[in-house]
């Protein structure tokens, strides 16, 4: 068979079998067998295609997506750092607050006149034994004024510079106070020992002490209003002397302490301060 | 070259890239036809009879994504196949000059044949505008002739790659 008659054969039949395909189609607007048989085919082509198709038209979507997801992100976190830093500033709001309404009460639970001081320096180096605070504006302090806490006694100050005024905390081994037991009113003087612990000496040894007793001024130094809370007793040892060997436990954590009141001097009488002067050294 | 490896690779790359043409410019993807670029592609390197066979195929396959009555771009595609082929025995296509004029000749056979058709068994045909017809036959002959020079460059690699092997061979 000469090849390019067979071609032009096959041409021909091809043609007249599409020609013939295409008219029938048209004219009963009907899906052809060729058509059927093509399609069942070419459908996974056709769908993958689609899907190729599917994919080229979500990338423009898929970008500008990612982009929209990465600027909102962005401001997610602009947000959450500042509701953080809202946070830190309420949790330091919420404790000035508890610190404040505690000094309220204290104020309004005592008759001397208080004034708030921060603590702006704490002696660490050395037992935590002195503190330099900082009174408000117009504020300016006395040696000898008592220093007190909304939870005890912290000490006294012992040097004014303008606004600033060092305290000697109740801790101090030079420290002392005259204090009481609350229960049995049976006074004795409280010094520090550098250590964190209070000493309570001068308490007789038929005196009623027990572990957990609440001591307190009493008002008998000079320096210290009586009932102010110090501490609880911790120890109680006997020393073959007359006296107790006691031991107190500052109810004040004096290691946190960021600000503290300042109560006014205890203002003795000019003649009783003479005799007192003469008759003895003050603790 | 065998002309059914080229028909596959032809279908998919045409399918490829009317997919991607349609994604992108959904209203534009028929200005390129990238199966009679594919066809045009086989049968200037092939004889009528597989020639018109892949014309047929890739004509069935362009009918199938363009919507038309099945059978329009087969017929269309059977004959440029048959055409171009018996065109490239006789004279010699590979110039570029000689290939475009091959690409935009068949090309724009393809669209008369279509269009004639659709005119004789179509009642309502819409015959496209001749400015239409003329940009779709610029768009694809510079679609096939990139896929000459496509396929060029990779043929000149590739036996570069094999002229590199072989003499390292001997070297060993």
């Amino acid at each position: 068979v000469n090849p390019a008659r067979r071609d032009r054969l096959v041409l021909i039949l091809l043609l007249l079998g599409q020609f013939a395909m295409v008219s029938a189609q048209a004219e009963r607007r009907q899906d052809a067998l060729a058509e059927r048989i093509l399609m069942r085919a070419l459908v996974p082509l056709a769908s993958w295609v689609n899907e190729v198709a599917g994919l080229l038209s979500d990338i423009p979507g898929y970008l500008r997506t990612r982009s929209a997801l990465a600027e909102e992100n962005k401001q997610l976190r602009t947000a959450l750092e500042q509701a953080r830093a809202l946070e830190a500033q309420l949790t330091v709001l919420r404790g000035e607050q508890a610190r404040l309404r505690a000094v309220l009460d204290y104020r309004q639970s005592t008759a001397a006149n208080v004034r708030i001081a921060d603590v702006v320096f704490a002696d660490y180096q050395s037992w935590l034994r002195t503190l330099i605070i900082r009174g408000a504006a117009g504020v300016r302090f006395e040696v000898g004024q008592p220093v007190v806490a909304p939870t005890g006694l912290v000490g006294r100050v012992v040097a004014v510079a303008g606004p600033w005024a060092k305290v000697q905390l109740v801790t101090d081994r030079a420290a002392a106070a005259g204090v009481q037991l609350a229960r049995n009113r049976r006074q004795g003087v409280l010094r520090g020992s550098g250590s964190g612990a209070l000493s309570l000496e001068y308490l007789a040894r038929q005196a009623d002490v027990e572990i957990g007793d609440l001591v307190q001024t009493a008002g008998i130094d000079g320096v210290y209003p009586r009932g102010l809370v110090v501490g609880v007793v911790s120890a109680v040892g006997a020393s073959g002397d007359l006296f107790h060997n006691v031991e107190v436990t500052p109810l004040v954590d004096l290691s946190t302490l960021d600000q503290v009141l300042v109560l006014d001097r205890v203002e003795i009488p000019s003649i009783l301060a003479d005799s007192q002067t003469s008759g003895g050294e003050a603790p | 070259m065998n002309p059914w490896p080229r028909l596959a690779v032809g279908l998919v790359l045409a399918t490829l890239i009317r997919a991607g043409a349609t994604a992108l410019a959904p209203g534009g993807a028929d200005l390129l036809d990238p199966f009679i670029a594919a066809t045009i592609w086989i049968a200037v390197a092939s004889r009528p009879l597989p020639a018109q066979t892949c014309g047929l195929v890739l004509g069935l396959a362009f009918d199938l994504f363009s919507g038309r009555p099945f059978g329009l771009g087969g017929f269309a595609g059977t004959l440029v196949g048959y055409l171009v082929a018996r065109f490239a025995q006789h004279l010699l296509v590979r110039q570029p000059r000689t290939l475009i004029l091959v690409f935009a000749l068949a090309v724009a056979v393809q669209r008369a044949t279509i269009a004639l058709l659709e005119v004789l068994l179509m009642p309502d045909a819409v015959i496209p505008s001749w400015q239409r017809v003329a940009l779709t036959i610029m768009a694809t002959t510079a679609l096939g002739i990139g896929w000459v020079r496509c396929e060029g460059w990779l043929t000149w690699r590739l036996a570069g790659w094999r002229r590199d092997r072989a003499s390292r061979l001997r070297l060993d």
